[in-house]
Protein backbone atom coordinates (compact mmCIF):
# COMPACT_ATOMS: atom_id res chain seq x y z
CA UNK A 1 0.00 0.00 0.00
CA UNK A 2 1.39 3.15 -1.07
CA UNK A 3 1.77 6.33 1.55
CA UNK A 4 -0.76 8.37 -0.32
CA UNK A 5 0.11 11.35 2.31
CA UNK A 6 4.00 11.62 1.10
CA UNK A 7 2.90 11.20 -2.83
CA UNK A 8 0.68 14.22 -1.95
CA UNK A 9 3.24 15.77 -0.45
CA UNK A 10 6.04 15.45 -3.12
CA UNK A 11 3.35 16.88 -5.50
CA UNK A 12 2.47 19.45 -3.46
CA UNK A 13 6.47 20.93 -3.48
CA UNK A 14 6.72 20.10 -6.83
CA UNK A 15 3.44 21.92 -7.70
CA UNK A 16 4.44 25.13 -5.19
CA UNK A 17 8.73 25.02 -6.89
CA UNK A 18 6.25 25.42 -10.24
CA UNK A 19 7.56 22.44 -12.07
CA UNK A 20 3.64 22.05 -13.37
CA UNK A 21 4.26 18.51 -12.03
CA UNK A 22 1.54 16.30 -14.39
CA UNK A 23 -1.15 14.80 -12.59
CA UNK A 24 -1.44 11.75 -14.46
CA UNK A 25 2.49 10.48 -13.66
CA UNK A 26 1.79 10.64 -9.74
CA UNK A 27 -1.40 8.87 -10.00
CA UNK A 28 0.33 6.29 -12.21
CA UNK A 29 2.65 5.74 -9.19
CA UNK A 30 -0.01 3.82 -7.46
CA UNK A 31 -2.13 0.81 -8.34
CA UNK A 32 -5.97 1.09 -9.59
CA UNK A 33 -7.45 1.06 -6.24
CA UNK A 34 -5.87 4.14 -4.63
CA UNK A 35 -5.69 6.24 -7.67
CA UNK A 36 -8.92 7.61 -6.57
CA UNK A 37 -7.94 8.57 -2.83
CA UNK A 38 -4.79 9.97 -4.59
CA UNK A 39 -6.55 12.16 -7.04
CA UNK A 40 -8.77 13.39 -4.40
CA UNK A 41 -5.94 14.19 -1.62
CA UNK A 42 -4.06 16.02 -4.42
CA UNK A 43 -7.53 17.88 -5.55
CA UNK A 44 -8.27 18.60 -2.36
CA UNK A 45 -4.42 20.37 -2.48
CA UNK A 46 -5.50 22.10 -5.44
CA UNK A 47 -8.57 23.85 -4.14
CA UNK A 48 -7.32 25.06 -1.27
CA UNK A 49 -3.72 25.89 -2.94
CA UNK A 50 -1.85 29.47 -2.41
CA UNK A 51 -3.06 31.55 -5.46
CA UNK A 52 -0.27 33.01 -7.89
CA UNK A 53 0.64 35.81 -7.70
CA UNK A 54 -0.40 38.52 -9.98
CA UNK A 55 1.99 39.45 -13.05
CA UNK A 56 0.91 41.98 -15.54
CA UNK A 57 3.51 40.95 -17.68
CA UNK A 58 3.22 36.88 -17.36
CA UNK A 59 -0.57 37.62 -18.16
CA UNK A 60 -0.49 39.46 -21.41
CA UNK A 61 0.72 36.40 -22.94
CA UNK A 62 -1.56 33.97 -20.57
CA UNK A 63 -4.55 31.46 -21.51
CA UNK A 64 -5.98 33.41 -18.91
CA UNK A 65 -6.31 37.01 -20.62
CA UNK A 66 -7.07 34.99 -23.60
CA UNK A 67 -10.45 33.71 -21.48
CA UNK A 68 -11.44 36.47 -19.55
CA UNK A 69 -10.60 38.76 -22.98
CA UNK A 70 -13.22 36.61 -24.81
CA UNK A 71 -15.32 36.75 -21.92
CA UNK A 72 -15.74 40.39 -21.73
CA UNK A 73 -16.09 40.81 -25.41
CA UNK A 74 -19.28 38.81 -24.93
CA UNK A 75 -20.63 40.21 -22.36
CA UNK A 76 -20.22 44.17 -23.61
CA UNK A 77 -19.49 43.47 -27.44
CA UNK A 78 -22.40 43.82 -29.73
CA UNK A 79 -22.24 40.66 -31.22
CA UNK A 80 -24.07 38.61 -28.35
CA UNK A 81 -21.98 35.58 -27.51
CA UNK A 82 -20.64 35.09 -30.79
CA UNK A 83 -16.88 35.48 -29.44
CA UNK A 84 -17.38 32.59 -26.55
CA UNK A 85 -19.29 30.42 -28.98
CA UNK A 86 -17.42 31.12 -32.52
CA UNK A 87 -13.88 30.23 -31.40
CA UNK A 88 -15.16 27.63 -29.80
CA UNK A 89 -16.93 25.75 -32.51
CA UNK A 90 -13.81 26.68 -34.62
CA UNK A 91 -10.97 24.95 -32.55
CA UNK A 92 -13.71 22.25 -32.34
CA UNK A 93 -13.32 21.82 -35.59
CA UNK A 94 -9.73 21.81 -35.45
CA UNK A 95 -9.87 24.66 -37.72
CA UNK A 96 -7.40 28.17 -37.88
CA UNK A 97 -9.25 31.43 -38.39
CA UNK A 98 -7.09 31.65 -41.45
CA UNK A 99 -8.93 28.65 -42.68
CA UNK A 100 -12.40 29.00 -41.99
CA UNK A 101 -12.12 32.68 -43.50
CA UNK A 102 -11.19 31.41 -46.71
CA UNK A 103 -13.60 28.83 -46.97
CA UNK A 104 -16.61 31.31 -45.58
CA UNK A 105 -15.47 33.66 -48.58
CA UNK A 106 -15.78 30.77 -51.02
CA UNK A 107 -19.02 29.34 -49.55
CA UNK A 108 -20.02 32.47 -49.67
CA UNK A 109 -19.21 33.20 -53.46
CA UNK A 110 -17.39 36.64 -52.99
CA UNK A 111 -13.93 35.26 -54.08
CA UNK A 112 -11.10 33.86 -51.99
CA UNK A 113 -8.65 36.09 -53.67
CA UNK A 114 -7.53 39.92 -52.46
CA UNK A 115 -8.82 42.38 -51.70
CA UNK A 116 -11.74 40.21 -51.13
CA UNK A 117 -10.29 37.36 -48.37
CA UNK A 118 -9.00 40.08 -46.74
CA UNK A 119 -12.39 41.84 -45.85
CA UNK A 120 -14.26 39.05 -44.89
CA UNK A 121 -11.43 37.90 -42.53
CA UNK A 122 -12.14 41.32 -40.78
CA UNK A 123 -15.60 40.91 -40.38
CA UNK A 124 -15.14 37.91 -39.29
CA UNK A 125 -12.41 38.83 -36.88
CA UNK A 126 -15.40 41.31 -35.67
CA UNK A 127 -17.57 38.76 -35.12
CA UNK A 128 -15.23 36.77 -33.04
CA UNK A 129 -14.27 40.01 -30.96
CA UNK A 130 -17.62 41.17 -29.93
CA UNK A 131 -17.24 44.10 -32.51
CA UNK A 132 -20.10 43.35 -35.40
CA UNK A 133 -23.57 43.89 -34.87
CA UNK A 134 -24.87 40.52 -35.09
CA UNK A 135 -28.51 42.25 -36.32
CA UNK A 136 -26.39 43.18 -39.19
CA UNK A 137 -25.15 39.74 -40.50
CA UNK A 138 -27.45 38.19 -42.52
CA UNK A 139 -28.80 34.61 -42.86
CA UNK A 140 -26.67 33.96 -45.78
CA UNK A 141 -23.41 34.57 -43.72
CA UNK A 142 -24.60 32.37 -41.11
CA UNK A 143 -25.84 29.34 -42.60
CA UNK A 144 -22.98 29.23 -44.44
CA UNK A 145 -20.78 29.53 -40.85
CA UNK A 146 -23.32 27.39 -39.44
CA UNK A 147 -22.11 24.92 -42.04
CA UNK A 148 -18.38 24.84 -41.84
CA UNK A 149 -18.51 24.81 -37.64
CA UNK A 150 -20.73 22.54 -37.66
CA UNK A 151 -23.57 24.05 -36.01
CA UNK A 152 -27.27 25.51 -37.20
CA UNK A 153 -28.22 28.92 -38.68
CA UNK A 154 -30.75 29.59 -35.66
CA UNK A 155 -28.42 28.09 -32.71
CA UNK A 156 -26.17 31.17 -34.42
CA UNK A 157 -28.69 33.74 -34.69
CA UNK A 158 -29.86 32.83 -31.00
CA UNK A 159 -26.31 33.13 -29.95
CA UNK A 160 -26.01 36.37 -31.66
CA UNK A 161 -29.12 37.84 -30.00
CA UNK A 162 -27.85 36.96 -26.26
CA UNK A 163 -27.43 40.36 -24.65
CA UNK A 164 -25.95 40.03 -21.07
CA UNK A 165 -28.38 41.25 -18.46
CA UNK A 166 -26.55 41.77 -15.35
CA UNK A 167 -28.58 39.40 -12.97
CA UNK A 168 -29.87 41.89 -10.86
CA UNK A 169 -31.38 43.62 -14.33
CA UNK A 170 -30.52 45.91 -17.08
CA UNK A 171 -28.59 48.97 -16.00
CA UNK A 172 -26.60 51.39 -18.39
CA UNK A 173 -25.66 50.17 -21.99
CA UNK A 174 -21.84 48.12 -21.80
CA UNK A 175 -21.94 48.26 -25.59
CA UNK A 176 -18.64 49.43 -26.61
CA UNK A 177 -17.40 51.04 -30.28
CA UNK A 178 -17.99 48.40 -33.14
CA UNK A 179 -14.73 50.43 -34.94
CA UNK A 180 -12.15 48.51 -35.82
CA UNK A 181 -8.68 48.75 -33.63
CA UNK A 182 -5.24 47.96 -33.99
CA UNK A 183 -5.59 44.04 -33.21
CA UNK A 184 -7.06 44.05 -37.00
CA UNK A 185 -4.58 44.25 -38.57
CA UNK A 186 -1.57 42.81 -36.33
CA UNK A 187 -1.39 38.60 -36.39
CA UNK A 188 -3.19 36.83 -33.85
CA UNK A 189 -0.03 36.60 -31.25
CA UNK A 190 -2.04 34.34 -29.24
CA UNK A 191 -2.74 31.78 -31.56
CA UNK A 192 0.12 31.98 -33.63
CA UNK A 193 -1.85 32.58 -36.47
CA UNK A 194 -0.91 34.66 -39.41
CA UNK A 195 -3.24 37.90 -40.02
CA UNK A 196 -5.75 37.26 -43.14
CA UNK A 197 -6.62 40.41 -42.98
CA UNK A 198 -3.63 42.65 -43.20
CA UNK A 199 -5.17 45.58 -45.39
CA UNK A 200 -7.56 47.46 -42.80
CA UNK A 201 -6.99 50.75 -43.52
CA UNK A 202 -10.22 52.65 -43.72
CA UNK A 203 -13.23 52.28 -45.36
CA UNK A 204 -14.03 50.84 -48.76
CA UNK A 205 -15.16 53.97 -50.66
CA UNK A 206 -18.51 52.09 -51.67
CA UNK A 207 -20.42 49.53 -50.47
CA UNK A 208 -20.08 45.71 -51.81
CA UNK A 209 -21.40 42.66 -51.37
CA UNK A 210 -19.33 41.34 -48.59
CA UNK A 211 -20.83 44.42 -46.71
CA UNK A 212 -24.21 43.79 -47.50
CA UNK A 213 -23.65 40.22 -46.49
CA UNK A 214 -22.19 40.98 -42.83
CA UNK A 215 -24.04 44.07 -42.06
CA UNK A 216 -27.42 43.95 -44.39
CA UNK A 217 -29.22 42.75 -41.41
CA UNK A 218 -31.41 40.10 -41.54
CA UNK A 219 -32.59 38.58 -44.75
CA UNK B 1 -27.85 49.95 -9.25
CA UNK B 2 -26.31 48.80 -6.32
CA UNK B 3 -23.19 50.83 -4.34
CA UNK B 4 -19.88 49.60 -5.38
CA UNK B 5 -16.42 51.19 -4.24
CA UNK B 6 -13.95 49.88 -6.90
CA UNK B 7 -10.49 48.83 -4.82
CA UNK B 8 -7.06 49.63 -5.70
CA UNK B 9 -4.93 46.51 -7.40
CA UNK B 10 -3.07 45.87 -3.54
CA UNK B 11 -6.31 45.73 -1.93
CA UNK B 12 -7.77 43.22 -4.52
CA UNK B 13 -4.74 40.92 -4.07
CA UNK B 14 -5.64 40.30 -0.77
CA UNK B 15 -8.92 39.22 -1.46
CA UNK B 16 -9.91 35.50 -1.09
CA UNK B 17 -11.10 33.63 -4.28
CA UNK B 18 -14.80 33.91 -2.92
CA UNK B 19 -14.23 37.61 -1.92
CA UNK B 20 -13.07 38.97 -5.46
CA UNK B 21 -15.72 36.32 -7.33
CA UNK B 22 -18.76 38.44 -5.33
CA UNK B 23 -15.88 41.85 -6.19
CA UNK B 24 -16.28 40.93 -10.13
CA UNK B 25 -20.57 40.19 -9.56
CA UNK B 26 -20.81 43.40 -7.87
CA UNK B 27 -18.57 45.39 -10.01
CA UNK B 28 -20.35 44.34 -13.34
CA UNK B 29 -23.65 44.90 -11.59
CA UNK B 30 -22.98 48.35 -10.92
CA UNK B 31 -21.64 49.07 -14.22
CA UNK B 32 -18.03 49.26 -13.10
CA UNK B 33 -16.76 47.32 -16.16
CA UNK B 34 -12.49 48.05 -15.94
CA UNK B 35 -13.08 46.97 -12.15
CA UNK B 36 -14.94 43.51 -12.84
CA UNK B 37 -12.39 42.94 -15.80
CA UNK B 38 -9.05 43.36 -13.36
CA UNK B 39 -10.68 41.39 -10.91
CA UNK B 40 -11.90 38.44 -13.25
CA UNK B 41 -7.31 38.72 -14.56
CA UNK B 42 -6.45 38.53 -11.41
CA UNK B 43 -8.28 35.62 -10.63
CA UNK B 44 -8.30 33.44 -13.47
CA UNK B 45 -4.46 34.19 -14.08
CA UNK B 46 -3.94 32.81 -9.87
CA UNK B 47 -5.83 29.60 -11.18
CA UNK B 48 -4.32 28.70 -15.00
CA UNK B 49 -2.08 26.46 -13.47
CA UNK B 50 -4.43 24.68 -11.15
CA UNK B 51 -6.70 24.23 -13.85
CA UNK B 52 -4.00 23.41 -16.19
CA UNK B 53 -2.82 20.65 -13.74
CA UNK B 54 -6.65 19.36 -13.67
CA UNK B 55 -6.93 19.41 -17.16
CA UNK B 56 -3.94 18.00 -18.56
CA UNK B 57 -4.27 14.81 -16.40
CA UNK B 58 -7.59 14.02 -18.86
CA UNK B 59 -6.70 15.53 -22.26
CA UNK B 60 -4.31 14.79 -24.64
CA UNK B 61 -2.01 17.46 -24.60
CA UNK B 62 -2.31 19.08 -27.37
CA UNK B 63 -6.02 20.12 -26.81
CA UNK B 64 -5.49 21.14 -22.91
CA UNK B 65 -4.77 24.96 -23.68
CA UNK B 66 -7.96 24.78 -25.69
CA UNK B 67 -9.74 22.96 -22.68
CA UNK B 68 -7.95 25.26 -19.96
CA UNK B 69 -9.14 28.49 -21.92
CA UNK B 70 -12.82 27.37 -22.00
CA UNK B 71 -12.58 26.65 -18.29
CA UNK B 72 -11.08 29.54 -17.43
CA UNK B 73 -14.04 31.37 -19.79
CA UNK B 74 -16.87 29.81 -18.01
CA UNK B 75 -15.24 30.59 -14.58
CA UNK B 76 -15.50 34.15 -15.78
CA UNK B 77 -18.66 34.30 -17.01
CA UNK B 78 -19.93 32.62 -14.11
CA UNK B 79 -18.33 35.35 -11.51
CA UNK B 80 -20.05 37.85 -13.80
CA UNK B 81 -22.96 36.69 -13.81
CA UNK B 82 -22.94 35.98 -9.53
CA UNK B 83 -22.97 31.91 -10.18
CA UNK B 84 -19.85 31.02 -7.64
CA UNK B 85 -21.49 29.32 -4.83
CA UNK B 86 -19.35 28.00 -1.80
CA UNK B 87 -15.30 27.51 -1.73
CA UNK B 88 -14.44 29.11 -4.89
CA UNK B 89 -11.80 25.46 -5.38
CA UNK B 90 -14.97 23.18 -5.08
CA UNK B 91 -17.12 25.64 -8.07
CA UNK B 92 -14.07 25.96 -10.36
CA UNK B 93 -13.36 21.93 -9.62
CA UNK B 94 -17.05 21.34 -10.93
CA UNK B 95 -16.54 24.01 -13.89
CA UNK B 96 -13.70 22.43 -15.20
CA UNK B 97 -14.64 18.75 -14.69
CA UNK B 98 -17.86 19.79 -16.83
CA UNK B 99 -15.67 21.26 -19.42
CA UNK B 100 -13.63 18.35 -19.82
CA UNK B 101 -16.86 16.22 -20.39
CA UNK B 102 -18.18 18.65 -22.65
CA UNK B 103 -14.57 18.12 -24.77
CA UNK B 104 -15.20 14.27 -24.72
CA UNK B 105 -18.02 14.61 -26.18
CA UNK B 106 -16.52 16.56 -28.75
CA UNK B 107 -14.38 13.84 -29.87
CA UNK B 108 -16.91 11.19 -29.55
CA UNK B 109 -18.90 13.31 -32.37
CA UNK B 110 -15.99 13.37 -34.32
CA UNK B 111 -15.76 10.09 -34.18
CA UNK B 112 -12.47 10.10 -32.25
CA UNK B 113 -11.55 7.50 -29.84
CA UNK B 114 -12.04 8.20 -25.78
CA UNK B 115 -9.32 6.08 -23.72
CA UNK B 116 -8.97 8.47 -20.84
CA UNK B 117 -11.72 8.22 -17.61
CA UNK B 118 -13.11 11.66 -16.87
CA UNK B 119 -14.93 10.20 -14.00
CA UNK B 120 -14.85 8.53 -10.93
CA UNK B 121 -15.69 5.06 -9.76
CA UNK B 122 -18.18 6.07 -7.39
CA UNK B 123 -20.04 8.18 -9.52
CA UNK B 124 -23.30 7.35 -11.59
CA UNK B 125 -22.24 9.85 -14.01
CA UNK B 126 -19.16 10.93 -15.43
CA UNK B 127 -19.80 13.99 -13.30
CA UNK B 128 -17.44 15.45 -11.08
CA UNK B 129 -19.04 15.56 -7.22
CA UNK B 130 -17.09 18.26 -5.50
CA UNK B 131 -16.28 17.53 -2.05
CA UNK B 132 -14.61 19.54 0.29
CA UNK B 133 -15.32 18.21 3.83
CA UNK B 134 -11.72 16.51 3.83
CA UNK B 135 -9.67 19.50 3.07
CA UNK B 136 -11.40 22.41 4.74
CA UNK B 137 -14.19 21.29 7.40
CA UNK B 138 -17.24 22.78 5.25
CA UNK B 139 -19.74 19.87 4.59
CA UNK B 140 -19.94 18.38 1.30
CA UNK B 141 -20.99 20.88 -1.29
CA UNK B 142 -23.33 18.13 -3.43
CA UNK B 143 -24.77 17.47 -0.61
CA UNK B 144 -26.20 20.53 0.52
CA UNK B 145 -27.06 21.10 -3.15
CA UNK B 146 -28.93 18.43 -3.16
CA UNK B 147 -30.77 19.08 0.26
CA UNK B 148 -31.84 22.87 -0.82
CA UNK B 149 -32.56 21.37 -4.36
CA UNK B 150 -35.23 19.11 -2.79
CA UNK B 151 -37.39 22.37 -1.22
CA UNK B 152 -37.46 23.64 -4.71
CA UNK B 153 -40.77 22.73 -6.81
CA UNK B 154 -40.22 20.61 -10.22
CA UNK B 155 -40.50 23.84 -12.50
CA UNK B 156 -37.39 25.70 -10.20
CA UNK B 157 -35.31 22.55 -9.88
CA UNK B 158 -35.26 22.47 -13.57
CA UNK B 159 -34.45 26.09 -13.78
CA UNK B 160 -31.47 25.63 -11.39
CA UNK B 161 -30.16 23.20 -13.65
CA UNK B 162 -30.22 24.51 -16.12
CA UNK B 163 -28.65 27.67 -15.10
CA UNK B 164 -26.06 26.93 -12.13
CA UNK B 165 -22.24 26.41 -12.56
CA UNK B 166 -19.94 23.79 -10.94
CA UNK B 167 -21.71 21.69 -9.79
CA UNK B 168 -22.88 18.10 -11.06
CA UNK B 169 -24.83 17.97 -14.06
CA UNK B 170 -26.19 21.21 -14.12
CA UNK B 171 -25.53 22.93 -17.68
CA UNK B 172 -24.68 26.86 -17.21
CA UNK B 173 -26.86 28.46 -19.10
CA UNK B 174 -26.96 31.84 -19.50
CA UNK B 175 -30.44 33.03 -17.75
CA UNK B 176 -32.16 33.86 -21.35
CA UNK B 177 -31.15 30.75 -22.93
CA UNK B 178 -32.41 28.96 -19.59
CA UNK B 179 -35.80 30.70 -19.98
CA UNK B 180 -35.94 29.43 -23.41
CA UNK B 181 -35.37 25.70 -22.95
CA UNK B 182 -37.91 26.12 -20.12
CA UNK B 183 -40.94 27.99 -22.64
CA UNK B 184 -39.59 25.40 -25.59
CA UNK B 185 -40.47 22.16 -22.95
CA UNK B 186 -43.14 24.14 -20.83
CA UNK B 187 -45.11 26.51 -23.47
CA UNK B 188 -44.14 30.17 -23.84
CA UNK B 189 -44.59 32.42 -21.12
CA UNK B 190 -43.74 29.78 -18.57
CA UNK B 191 -40.06 31.87 -17.54
CA UNK B 192 -38.38 34.98 -18.24
CA UNK B 193 -34.81 35.83 -17.58
CA UNK B 194 -35.78 37.77 -14.86
CA UNK B 195 -37.55 34.68 -13.46
CA UNK B 196 -34.04 32.42 -13.93
CA UNK B 197 -32.18 35.49 -11.92
CA UNK B 198 -34.28 35.39 -9.15
CA UNK B 199 -35.13 32.01 -8.86
CA UNK B 200 -31.31 31.48 -8.79
CA UNK B 201 -30.82 34.29 -6.10
CA UNK B 202 -33.29 33.22 -3.96
CA UNK B 203 -31.31 29.05 -4.36
CA UNK B 204 -27.93 30.53 -3.64
CA UNK B 205 -29.08 32.60 -0.61
CA UNK B 206 -30.80 29.41 0.98
CA UNK B 207 -27.24 27.66 -0.42
CA UNK B 208 -24.53 29.82 1.24
CA UNK B 209 -26.70 29.49 4.37
CA UNK B 210 -26.67 25.40 4.27
CA UNK B 211 -22.96 25.59 3.72
CA UNK B 212 -22.11 27.95 6.46
CA UNK B 213 -24.09 25.30 8.63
Amino acid sequence: MADLKALRDEFVAEFEAGNDPALADWLSRVGESERQDLERLIDGYLMTAPRRAWDPVGFETSIAKRAVDRAVESLDGVSGSWPEVLPRLRKQRQMLRSDLVRRLADALGVGTTEPQLSKVGAYYHQMEHGLLPAGGVTDTVLEALADLVGSSTDALRRAGDLVWVPPSGPTTSFARTAMPDAEFVVADMASGEPAVFADAAGPPPERDRIDELFTGGTE
Amino acid sequence: MSAFEPLPLHELQRLSDEETAGYIAGAYDAGALAAAQRAANILAYAWEPRVKTWVAAKVTEQDVDDVVEEVLLGMTLACYAGKAIGRFGGFLRGIAHNKIVDHYRVLERRGETVEIDVGREEDDSPVFVPKTSDESGTVDVAEAVGRVLSTRSELHQEVLRLYCAGLPGFEDLRAKDAADRINEKRGKGTMSEANVNQIFRRFKVDLEAELDG
